[in-house]
């Protein structure tokens, strides 16, 4: 993800809310505008959207907007709350706030990916891989790498060098952060980020 | 610590380590993840034949000895190259090596010595040194035909902060184990515990049963109970390496012999290496020759039990106990690392074992 995990403070059959730091380091920022980062708005819609699947531990994906308003500029490394309620199956009210300032809100109607939702995906994946690289530099306290300049292609065990102790410990992580079981047996299997972050959608989705 | 009755319930590795205590003894194994073994037969030769002796058993006592220093630094050099960090010197009698145990010790700075302890390694090589009791004197006497063992091998590492004693449990000696524990107690000494595992094809008296097994677990835990600044071992230990199921039925062995992987961990790293400094991955693990099926040795579980984290980090219960054997085997293996308390005072039973945790 391009903003630092969700920490979910409240989360209901109906509401939830979580809170969000932006990464200084987001890809978003670079673009838009050169001297002058700000969250773009499709950004914070996906945000929003984001923070629903993962509390659904679901794949879902936006289908329709509608009331949407932007009051607030997001900047690197600003703190938000999400909070979402479903006024009625996959429609959720949502608000960002920051410091107590309304930053954006709307309503979503969400829907379940399918496989003509492939470019969205394929978002999901890089996503999950832009997080499990965040995942692996963070637990072996890597330097001179980002979770974007990580090259998901590298050998864990050849090229960065993990041994099994390591990838247990990064698998926790994983199961606290996707809510998916990484079996032991498995571990031969997951030799870059790239395949990991395939495992970790496919399991999302229930396929074993 | 928030460590109750026992609970299946499967919780966030987050929760587990939120506890203090368990995120403070977390944060202290996890520095030593980096550890790496492979084992090296030393020297053919021994100045004692005990019964049941894992070396003298199967193939690897016929190799030719290599007493070449150069060739032995250079395997030490391209060991450590290949990412070994942790030396476990052993077969059949490193201490009539001390040469080569040295050279050992200069390339790879950490490391453990397996010696029956009738000879001193002087202190040049800092291992930890693993030295094996199996009995009184008397019982030593008819197993290992050696006289006066312990007060030998307490002369020889008096004071000797490398020194471990490893009693070896078999069904003959049980109740012996307490006035060994306490005659080192009173020497400042420390002991952990060992559990005979037959070689392949043994059909001696040593093998144990499930009442030597049952009287074993009985023995440890008042050890445990009543010398808790001497004995080296947690409650634990004391589930994986005296249930009726060995280690590999219990956790999946990962020694090569055991394991076909060679993408990661010790089935990638491991290897065993016979006195002509040749290794066979089929015959690798700590003690090959051992019947796997029977196998309950101190130095497989260090490995074995100490590998399956993630199986245990489902509650703070099982958490906590795989803690308290890996602080264990930290103390018993490393060289200056102390072990704290344990964190459980009873035992658990390892996850998916469908059983309760055994009767102490």
């Amino acid at each position: 993800m391009w903003y630092f995990r969700p920490s979910f403070k409240k989360i209901t059959n109906n509401t939830l809310l979580a809170h969000i730091t932006v990464s200084d380091g987001s890809p978003w920022f670079s673009g838009h505008f050169p001297d002058d980062p700000i969250l773009p708005g499709i950004a914070q819609l996906n945000m929003a959207a984001e923070v629903i699947s993962i509390a659904r531990q679901e794949n879902l994906c936006i289908k329709r907007l509608s009331r949407v308003k932007f009051k607030k500029r997001i900047r690197p490394g600003d703190r938000l709350e999400i909070h979402a309620s479903a006024t009625e199956a996959n429609l959720y009210t949502f608000r960002i706030t920051s410091e107590a300032q309304d930053v954006c809100s709307g309503v979503m109607c969400l829907a379940a990916t399918t496989a003509s939702d492939k470019s969205i995906m394929t978002i999901a994946i890089d996503q999950t891989i832009t997080r499990v690289a965040e995942i692996i530099i963070n637990e072996l306290k890597l330097e001179d790498v980002t979770p974007t300049t990580f090259n998901p292609d590298l050998d864990l065990v050849d090229e960065v060098g993990i041994d099994s102790m390591d990838l247990a410990t990064i698998a926790l992580v994983i199961r606290d952060e996707f809510g998916i079981r990484i079996d032991e047996d498995d571990y031969p299997t997951l030799t870059t980020v790239r395949i990991i972050a395939a495992y970790i959608d496919q399991r999302k989705n229930g396929a074993e | 610590m928030t460590v109750g009755t026992a609970s299946t319930a499967t919780c966030k590795f987050t929760d587990i380590i939120a506890d203090p205590l368990i995120r403070e003894r977390w944060d202290k194994v996890r520095r030593y993840f980096f550890l790496r073994e492979s084992t090296y037969d030393m020297t053919n030769r021994c100045n004692i034949r005990c019964e049941g002796c894992y070396y003298f058993t199967g193939e690897k006592q016929f190799a030719l000895e290599n007493r070449d220093e150069d060739a032995w630094r250079q395997l030490m050099a391209a060991e450590k190259e290949r990412g070994i960090t942790f030396a476990v010197l052993a077969g059949a009698e490193p201490s009539l090596v001390p040469r080569l145990c040295r050279i050992c010790s200069e390339n790879i700075p950490l490391g453990a010595i397996a010696t029956n302890g009738l000879k001193a390694i002087p202190r040049e090589t800092d291992y930890r040194i693993h030295i094996s009791v199996w009995g009184s004197d008397s019982t030593s006497k008819e197993i290992r035909k050696a006289d006066c063992m312990l007060a030998r091998q307490m002369d020889n590492y008096r004071d000797d902060p490398r020194a471990a004693f490893v009693y070896t449990f078999t069904p003959f000696n049980i109740d012996e184990a307490r006035q060994i524990t306490d005659t080192l107690a009173e020497g400042g000494q420390q002991i952990t515990f060992n559990m005979f595992s037959a070689p392949v094809g043994y059909t001696g008296p040593l093998r144990h049963t499930a009442e030597s097994l049952a009287r074993t677990r009985e023995v440890m835990a008042g050890l445990l109970a009543d010398y808790p600044q001497t004995v080296l071992f947690s409650w634990y230990n004391i589930v994986a390496h005296t249930s009726d199921r060995g280690l590999h039925d219990l956790f999946s062995c990962t020694y090569p012999r055991m394991n076909a992987s060679t993408a990661i961990g010790l089935g990638r790293s491991f290897r065993q290496y016979r006195t002509d400094l040749k290794w066979d991955r089929d015959a690798a693990c700590c003690v090959p020759d051992t019947d796997c099926a029977d196998c309950r040795h101190y130095a497989a579980g260090s490995a074995v039990v100490t590998a399956r984290m993630y199986r245990h980090a489902i509650n703070v219960e099982s958490f906590a106990a795989w803690l308290d054997y890996v602080d264990t085997y930290l103390a018993v293996w490393v060289r200056g690392y102390t072990k704290g308390a344990n964190l459980l005072t009873y035992p658990v039973a390892p996850p998916g074992s469908n059983q309760p945790p055994t009767p102490l």
